[in-house]
């Protein structure tokens, strides 16, 4: 099992060619369908994205619920410019509320998305210390190890690479 | 590694309360293994495995939804193009029965006409602890035209042909053309020639393209 539904590329291959090539569905052209036009998390983008703005607008501000679903929807947003917005979202419900367990969860998966390994593992483990058994949390936490793990052995390459080339200069300019 | 050469894919969904077991049932499906003390489920997971119906290789994905109410508006995105769904309840806790007529309209109303509801009664193993008993939940599957079954995803029982089953009334709805394979939201991708391999996004968002 995966701790996270896939948002694009296996959406892509269920949802039908006519609704893929038709994202403007019913004559309305969203901002959030152009996003993310091809996946689950794109078609209710445009909605929670409306619901979340609407309350602002006529209220002053959003509601938790609306905050969280349209949070949501950024973090999974193949944008990293949403996944930021949606983590600072996420940020702003933990402050507030009682959904620790899952801001801290979808805080650390936007990180992840984000390829800032550092912070979504600060993230996992604050949910860790709440449920240490969370299969999703381990998960993620496992993939994030994993990540790092292999930027650490091709930083280490690079580094290896580098100091070979500096070497052989070293060696050449001694010979001059 | 996994081979890719199936013919359909079918979605599926798995809905129901908070704690009625359905990331038990999925992991003892996919995995074949029992998960005690599970934590509600954040969101949604995922699972697929692949199986054979009438000689022809499926391929089920499944969204395993989180049953507590805040999570409502963001599972319901997940149930467009379900072609099967199984909707859970707890054979031991009344109230995850009462609440099905709900489950039901949602997936009624978010799903296509043919998407096909089976109905789950699981942890059948504890027979001591009982609340509903199999005849009434018998005759609302029936009343409403739904496949229904008893599980235990502790045991095993009848959670692999829960899945199955499914898949073999998906698949006859598309022999006898009730399925529309062509029409939008069917649920189901037919592979015209073997698939690459699929990466399940489980990736950073800078390395994910979608494609079209």
């Amino acid at each position: 099992m995966e701790f996270d539904a896939p948002v694009d590329d296996v959406d892509v291959e269920i949802i039908p060619s006519a609704i893929r090539k038709r994202p403007h569905m019913n004559g309305v052209f969203y901002e959030g369908m152009r996003a993310n036009a091809c996946s689950i998390v794109g078609l209710v983008r445009s909605r929670f994205e409306r619901e979340h703005n609407d309350l602002i607008l006529r209220t002053g501000s959003s509601t938790d619920n609306a905050k969280f679903n349209y949070a949501w929807c950024l973090v999974k947003s193949r944008f990293r410019g949403d996944n930021r917005r949606g983590i600072e979202m996420f940020q702003d419900l933990l402050a507030s509320g009682d959904r620790d367990r899952e801001c801290l969860f979808f805080i650390a998966l936007g990180y992840y998305r984000l390829g800032e390994y550092p912070n979504a593992r600060v993230y996992v483990k604050r949910l860790l210390q709440i449920e240490p058994r969370n299969r999703q949390a381990l998960q993620l936490d496992a993939a994030i190890d994993k990540l790092v793990s292999k930027d650490t052995l091709i930083g280490a390459a690079v580094v290896g690479g580098l100091s070979v080339i500096v070497g052989l200069g070293i060696m050449l300019l001694k010979k001059k | 590694m996994a081979s890719y050469n199936y013919s359909y894919i079918f979605k599926y969904i798995i809905i129901g309360d908070m704690g009625v077991g359905k990331s038990c049932l999925l992991h003892q499906f996919t995995e074949k293994k029992f998960l005690p003390d599970c934590p509600h489920t954040i969101g949604v997971e995922f699972g697929t495995r692949i199986i054979e119906v009438n000689g022809q290789k499926i391929k089920l994905q499944i969204w395993d939804t989180a049953g507590q109410e805040r999570f409502r508006a963001v599972t319901r995105s997940y149930y467009r193009g379900a072609a099967g769904a199984l909707m859970v309840y707890d054979v031991t806790r009344r109230s995850t029965y009462n609440h099905l007529s709900s489950w039901l309209t949602d997936a009624r109303n978010l799903t296509n006409p043919n998407t096909t509801i089976f109905l789950i009664g699981n942890k059948s193993d504890l027979e001591s602890q009982r609340d509903v008993t199999y005849e009434e939940a018998k005759k609302f599957a029936d009343d409403n035209g739904l496949t229904f079954l008893e599980a235990s995803a502790k045991t095993g029982a009848n959670v692999e042909e829960s899945f199955i089953e499914t898949a073999k009334t998906i698949f006859q709805n598309i022999q006898n053309g009730s399925l529309d394979l062509n029409a939008a939201e069917s649920g189901v991708q037919q592979k015209t020639q073997p698939a690459p391999a699929v990466d399940l996004g489980d990736k950073p968002a800078a390395n994910s393209g979608c494609g079209c």
